[in-house]
C-alpha cells in the first residue's frame, strides 16, 4: 500500500470563473527576486479576468480584467532583459504582456486614500499584440540554447508556433515601463496529434530540447537549427523527431497526455548530464523517462490531468507530482516512491510550486481549483505550501469548481519513502563502526530495535556528564 | 522571557502516513453510484495491539462497526503501511459502535482478545417504539495468531448488557497470587463492570466490581496504574459532573490507603496518572503523591482549541523526561513540555541536559543526592504543592482543562510570578478532523514511539525527522564506546554493565 499524507495548513482566494489548467501557475511576478524571491499566485479565468494572489490575503493584490477567454499564462524574462514579465493568452489570440511593478514601500500606502488604493491594484498590459487564435499551452523558456528566451505557443489546430521578442532601436530603450518591440514567429511545425502540453528538457548534453506531448503517451522532439548557409541565412528550419517509447501500458492510443521537462535529477545525476522528463496520461498512466528510456511507469486509477514537479522534501531532487480529476495527488519520486494525498473535491486546475507566505520565503505548495455543483462556475484554488527552505516554498494549488482558491501550504515531507529508524541508520556508515566497537556484529532487527530503544528512552544524560568528568 | 532560556530540542514531527476509515456506503450499497460517506469514530473507538516480537498493529473502528487493522510491513525490501479492514463477526448491520480494546500477548496472557461493545437498534414493533440492546463481544485468538488474519478462526462471545456502555479498557488482577487480565466496562448505570476469563473454558464472566461508584455521577474515563511490582494500585476516575476520583488501594489485603477528590465544573472528557520521568530498564515510580489533587497545573492555551478530548503522556524529545500530548475537537495536537525552575538553572549550566533519573538500580545512591540538590533550590512552596516529599513522585494532571479561562490565566500569572515548575507548550501540530485519541506505539518496529493521532475521520501516524533521531543515536553509541574504552582501562562502572546488558 502506498503512503498517504494530509496537509492541513491552506489559504482560501476567492476566484469567480472558469479557469483552464495552463491558466493558474505561481511564480515571481514583480521581480522583488533581489530582495527574497517571494512568488505570487497568478490565475486568469474565461472572462477575462486575471487575479495575482500574494501572501495570505484572500482578495487579489493586483487585478485586471476584460482581456478575453485566457488559456494560458507564463512567466519569464520574455524581453530578454533580466525581469520577469507575466505573459497572458487569449484564446481570440491576443497576448498580454504585463511588467508589475512591487510596492515601494508600505507607510506610503497608508497615506493613500481609499481611490488610490482602489488604482493601484488595476493592472494594465504593457504590452499587447494579435497573435494567430486559439493557443492552448505556452512555454517561456530557451528552447534552442542560444541565451535568449522563446515563447512557443501550442495550438488547437495541432501547430505549434515559436516567438521571439526583437526590441525596436536602441533609441526607444530608455523609456521607462514600457516595451518597445515585438514578438516575431521564427518558426513553426504542424504536428499529426492533438498537443497536450510543452516542455523544455536538458539532454545528457546539457542542451535544452522541447519535447510535446502528443495522445497515447508519447511525445515529439521539435528541433529549431538556424540555417546558416543556403537561399536564406538567417531563417529557422523546424524539423521534428517523433520518439517511441516501448511502454505497452498505454490503453488507448488516443488518449490525452501531458508531459513535464526539465526534472531535476539531484545528487544522482552527476553521472550523466541532463534532467528527467515524465509523461502522464488521463487514463492514469504515469512515466518517468531519462533519454528516451522507461525508468520506471504508474498505473492508477484516476485520471491524470495535470502534471508537474517540485522538489517536495528539499533535498534537492524534484518529484514528480500528478493530480486527477478527482482530487487524488501523486507525488513520485525517481525511485519509484509514492506519497499520495487525496484533495476532498473535484479539481479543474491543479499546479504544485513555490509559494511566498509571509511574503519573504518562498514555500512548496499544492494548488488546486475545484468545481462546485454547477461547472460555469469556479469556485476554489488550493494551494499547499510548507516552510523549510529559506526563501520559496514548494506549494500545491488546486483550483475547483466554487468561487473559491484554496492555497494549503507547509507540504515539505521529510521523505518519499517510507521509512523507519533502523532504515535510516543503517544508510549510515558511522552506524556500522560505532557497532562493531559495541562488539554487536550482524544485528538482526529486534536486537536493532532494542538497543536504539534503550538509546532513546533508557538514555541518562547525567550519566555520560559523570563520566566526562572522571 | 524565561521560555527562552530554556534550551531544548524540539524535533518537527511529521505525517509518516495517513489512513481514512473505510467508508461505508449509505444508500444503494453494492451499485457504482451509491452514496458513501466516512463514517466517524469516537474517543474509545481504537487500542493498540503489542507483539512481544515487535510487529505493532493499532485497531481502529468506526461507528458503524468497520475495523481497520493499520501495521508497516516490509514487502520487497522496502517498509509499506498496510492498511486491513477485519471482519469481526456477530456484529449485525445497523449497530452503532461504542468502544473497543484490545488485551495484547503478554507473559502472563497468552492470547489477543479484542472487546467490542456496540448498541443494536431494535425494530420499531407495532406494540412497542424502537428500542436498543446492548453487547458487549469478545473475540479469544489462538495463541499461535499474531494478528487478526485468521479472525474467522477466533473465538468470541457475546455478552447482553443491561446498561449503555461507555469506555471499555483492561487491567490486570491478581486471582489467587496469579496475575491476570482483564476487562473493565464503564456503564451508565455508574457501575465498572469486570470481566474476567475462565481459564477453564476461555469464557468470559461478568464480575461485580468492589468499588462501584459511590457518586451518582457516569464515569466517562478511568486510568488504573500499577507500581511497585503490582502491589500498589492507583485509580483515577473522572465524571461527567467534572468529579475526578483517585484512590491508592495497597493490593495486596485490598486496603484503601488512601483517596482523593476533585470537582471540576465541566465534564471530564480524559485522565491519566502519569510520571516525569521515562525509565526504561524499569518502569517503577516509588512513593505516592502525599499532596493529592491540592495543586493543579494548568496547561497554557489548551483552552484555545475547543473541548480537549484526550491526552497522552510520551517522550517525545528523548530526553528521558515525559511530555504531555492533549489531543482536541479544534483540530490541535499540542505537546507540552515540563520545565521546572531547576531545570532552566541547570540548563544554563550543562548545555541543557535536564536531569534525569539514573539508569539501573532504583537505588542508586547518585540519584538521591540529585533530588536533594532539587529539593534546595526549589521555593518552599512549590515543594509543597507540587511535588511529594518523597523523591520518585506522581504527578497528576487532573483534566485542568476544564478549569474556566479566567481562572486558569489567573492561575496562569501566579506560575509565572512564582517561577515556579509549569508546563509549557513545546509545539502544536494542525489536523484536517477534530483529534479524538492519541497513543504511542511503536508501530514502525524500529525501537522509536511513534504517535498515533486517530481524528475523526482517520488514523494518522506521525513521526519526528529520523535524520536527526538518528544524530541523537549515533551521539549517544558514541558515548557509550568512549565510556568503555574508559572502563576497559579503569574498570568498570555499573551502568556499563546494564548497558551490555541490554545490548545483550
Amino acid at each position: 500500500m502506498w503512503r498517504t499524507v494530509s496537509f492541513v495548513e491552506r489559504i482560501e482566494v476567492d476566484f469567480v470563473g472558469n479557469l483552464f489548467n495552463q491558466a493558474i501557475l505561481l511564480g515571481d511576478v514583480d521581480n522583488d527576486q533581489v530582495q527574497d524571491k517571494a512568488n505570487e499566485l497568478i490565475v486568469g479565468n474565461t472572462e477575462g479576468d486575471l487575479h495575482i494572489f500574494r501572501g495570505t490575503y484572500s482578495s487579489p493584490w493586483r487585478k485586471c480584467s476584460d482581456l478575453g477567454m485566457l488559456t494560458c499564462i507564463g512567466i519569464g524574462d520574455v524581453c530578454n532583459k533580466g525581469k520577469n514579465t507575466l505573459l497572458a493568452l487569449t484564446a481570440e489570440g491576443w497576448c498580454y504582456l504585463f511588467e508589475v511593478v512591487a510596492e515601494v514601500k508600505k507607510d506610503e500606502s497608508k497615506t493613500e486614500t481609499d481611490a488610490e488604493d482602489e488604482n493601484k491594484i488595476i493592472l494594465k498590459p504593457h504590452y499587447t499584440q494579435h497573435l494567430p487564435a486559439n493557443g492552448k499551452s505556452l512555454l517561456i523558456a530557451d528552447v534552442d540554447g542560444d541565451g535568449q528566451i522563446e515563447i512557443v505557443v501550442a495550438y488547437a489546430d495541432r501547430v505549434v508556433r515559436c516567438f521571439r521578442w526583437k526590441q525596436d532601436s536602441a533609441s526607444d530603450m530608455l523609456e521607462v515601463g514600457s516595451s518597445t518591440g515585438n514578438l516575431i514567429q521564427i518558426s513553426q511545425w504542424q504536428l499529426s496529434g492533438q498537443i497536450g502540453s510543452l516542455t523544455v528538457n536538458l539532454s545528457e548534453e546539457g542542451k535544452p530540447e522541447l519535447l510535446v506531448a502528443q495522445p497515447g503517451g508519447t511525445y515529439v522532439k521539435l528541433c529549431l537549427t538556424v540555417v546558416t548557409g543556403g537561399e536564406s541565412p538567417g531563417q529557422s528550419e523546424s524539423t521534428f523527431v517523433e520518439e517511441r517509447l516501448g511502454s505497452a501500458r498505454i490503453r488507448n492510443s488516443m488518449i490525452t497526455t501531458e508531459i513535464v521537462g526539465g526534472i531535476n535529477k539531484g545528487n544522482r545525476g552527476k553521472a550523466g548530464g541532463g534532467t528527467f522528463y515524465a509523461l502522464s496520461t488521463l487514463d492514469g498512466t504515469l512515466i518517468l523517462i531519462e533519454n528516451k528510456e522507461i525508468l520506471w511507469s504508474l498505473q492508477v486509477d484516476h485520471q491524470l490531468f495535470a502534471l508537474t514537479k517540485l522538489d517536495v522534501t528539499g533535498n534537492g531532487t524534484e518529484e514528480v507530482v500528478c493530480c486527477g480529476w478527482d482530487g487524488q495527488t501523486y507525488i513520485v519520486n525517481h525511485t519509484r516512491d509514492v506519497v499520495r494525498y487525496q484533495f476532498e473535491e473535484n479539481v479543474t486546475a491543479f499546479t504544485a510550486g513555490l509559494y511566498s507566505v509571509n511574503q519573504k520565503d518562498n514555500v512548496p505548495s499544492f494548488v488546486y481549483a475545484t468545481f462546485n455543483n454547477k461547472l460555469s462556475i469556479f469556485s476554489s484554488v488550493f494551494c499547499l505550501y510548507s516552510v523549510n527552505q529559506k526563501d520559496n516554498v514548494p506549494s500545491f494549488v488546486y483550483a475547483t469548481f466554487n468561487n473559491k482558491i484554496f492555497i494549503y501550504y507547509n507540504i515539505t515531507l521529510p521523505r518519499v519513502e517510507s521509512t523507519n529508524l533502523i532504515e535510516v541508520m543503517d544508510k549510515m556508515e558511522e552506524t556500522h563502526e560505532l557497532l562493531t566497537k559495541l562488539n554487536i556484529t550482524d544485528p538482526d532487527t529486534s536486537q536493532l530495535r532494542e538497543l536504539y530503544h534503550w538509546l532513546l528512552y533508557g538514555w541518562k544524560p547525567d550519566l555520560s556528564a559523570e563520566d566526562d568528568k572522571t | 522571557m524565561e521560555e527562552s532560556k530554556i534550551s531544548y530540542k524540539s524535533w518537527k514531527w511529521t505525517d509518516a502516513h495517513f489512513c481514512n476509515l473505510p467508508t461505508h456506503t449509505l444508500l444503494y450499497p453494492g451499485m457504482s453510484c451509491g452514496i458513501s460517506t466516512t463514517p466517524q469514530t469516537n474517543v474509545y473507538g481504537h487500542a493498540k495491539v503489542i507483539d512481544p516480537d515487535g510487529s505493532n498493529k493499532f485497531l481502529v473502528a468506526s461507528r458503524v462497526g468497520k475495523f481497520i487493522s493499520l501495521e508497516y510491513q516490509i514487502t520487497m525490501d522496502k517498509l509499506a503501511p498496510s492498511a486491513k479492514i477485519i471482519p469481526f463477526s456477530y456484529i449485525p448491520a445497523g449497530a452503532e459502535l461504542v468502544s473497543l480494546d484490545v488485551i495484547s500477548k503478554s507473559v502472563h496472557h497468552k492470547r489477543i482478545v479484542v472487546g467490542v461493545t456496540f448498541i443494536k437498534f431494535e425494530e420499531e414493533s407495532e406494540d412497542s417504539e424502537g428500542t436498543c440492546k446492548q453487547y458487549l463481544n469478545l473475540y479469544s485468538l489462538r495463541e499461535e495468531y499474531s494478528g487478526f488474519d485468521n479472525i474467522d478462526d477466533c473465538f468470541s462471545q457475546s455478552i447482553d448488557l443491561d446498561f449503555t456502555p461507555y469506555q471499555l479498557t483492561h487491567t490486570s488482577i491478581f486471582v489467587a497470587g496469579k496475575l491476570e487480565s482483564a476487562f473493565l466496562l464503564v456503564g451508565s448505570d455508574c457501575k465498572i463492570h469486570m470481566y474476567r476469563e475462565v481459564s477453564v473454558s476461555f469464557c468470559w464472566l461478568a464480575v461485580t466490581v468492589r468499588y462501584t461508584c459511590t457518586e451518582k455521577s457516569l464515569v466517562h474515563w478511568i486510568d488504573i496504574v500499577y507500581y511497585n511490582q503490582y502491589s500498589k494500585r492507583l485509580t483515577a476516575r473522572g465524571h461527567r459532573d467534572g468529579g475526578i476520583t483517585v484512590s491508592h488501594v495497597n493490593v495486596k489485603n485490598n486496603e484503601m490507603l488512601s483517596s482523593w477528590s476533585l470537582q471540576h465544573d465541566s465534564p471530564i472528557t480524559c485522565i491519566n496518572i502519569f510520571t516525569l520521568e521515562y525509565n526504561v530498564s524499569q518502569p517503577g515510580f516509588g512513593n505516592v503523591l502525599s499532596n493529592g489533587l491540592k495543586a493543579p497545573l494548568v496547561l497554557p492555551q489548551s483552552n484555545k482549541f475547543d473541548v480537549p478530548l484526550c491526552v497522552c503522556i510520551v517522550d517525545i524529545d528523548f530526553d528521558g523526561c515525559n511530555e504531555i500530548m492533549v489531543g482536541t475537537y479544534g483540530q490541535e495536537l499540542l505537546a507540552y513540555k515540563f520545565v521546572s525552575q531547576k531545570h532552566v538553572s541547570k540548563s544554563g549550566k550543562s548545555s541543557g541536559n535536564e536531569k534525569c533519573e539514573e539508569i539501573g538500580d532504583i537505588n542508586d545512591p547518585n540519584r538521591n543526592r540529585h533530588l536533594s540538590d532539587e529539593k534546595e533550590q526549589r521555593p518552599v512552596d512549590i515543594q509543597n504543592s507540587l511535588r511529594s516529599k518523597s523523591h520518585e513522585n506522581l504527578n497528576f494532571k487532573h483534566s485542568s482543562e476544564n478549569i474556566t479561562q479566567s481562572n486558569k490565566q489567573h492561575k496562569q500569572e501566579d506560575y509565572m510570578v512564582k517561577k515556579c515548575d509549569h508546563f509549557q507548550l513545546l509545539w502544536q501540530k494542525s489536523f484536517a478532523c477534530p483529534v479524538m485519541g492519541i497513543d504511542r506505539l511503536d508501530i514502525m518496529g524500529d525501537g522509536m514511539e511513534d504517535l498515533v493521532v486517530v481524528t475523526l475521520k482517520g488514523v494518522h501516524i506521525i513521526q519526528p525527522d529520523l535524520q536527526e533521531i538518528a544524530k541523537v543515536c549515533l551521539e549517544r553509541m558514541n558515548k557509550i564506546t568512549q565510556k568503555r574504552h574508559k572502563t576497559e582501562s579503569d574498570k568498570h562502572l555499573p551502568s556499563v554493565k546494564s548497558v551490555e546488558n541490554k545490548e545483550k
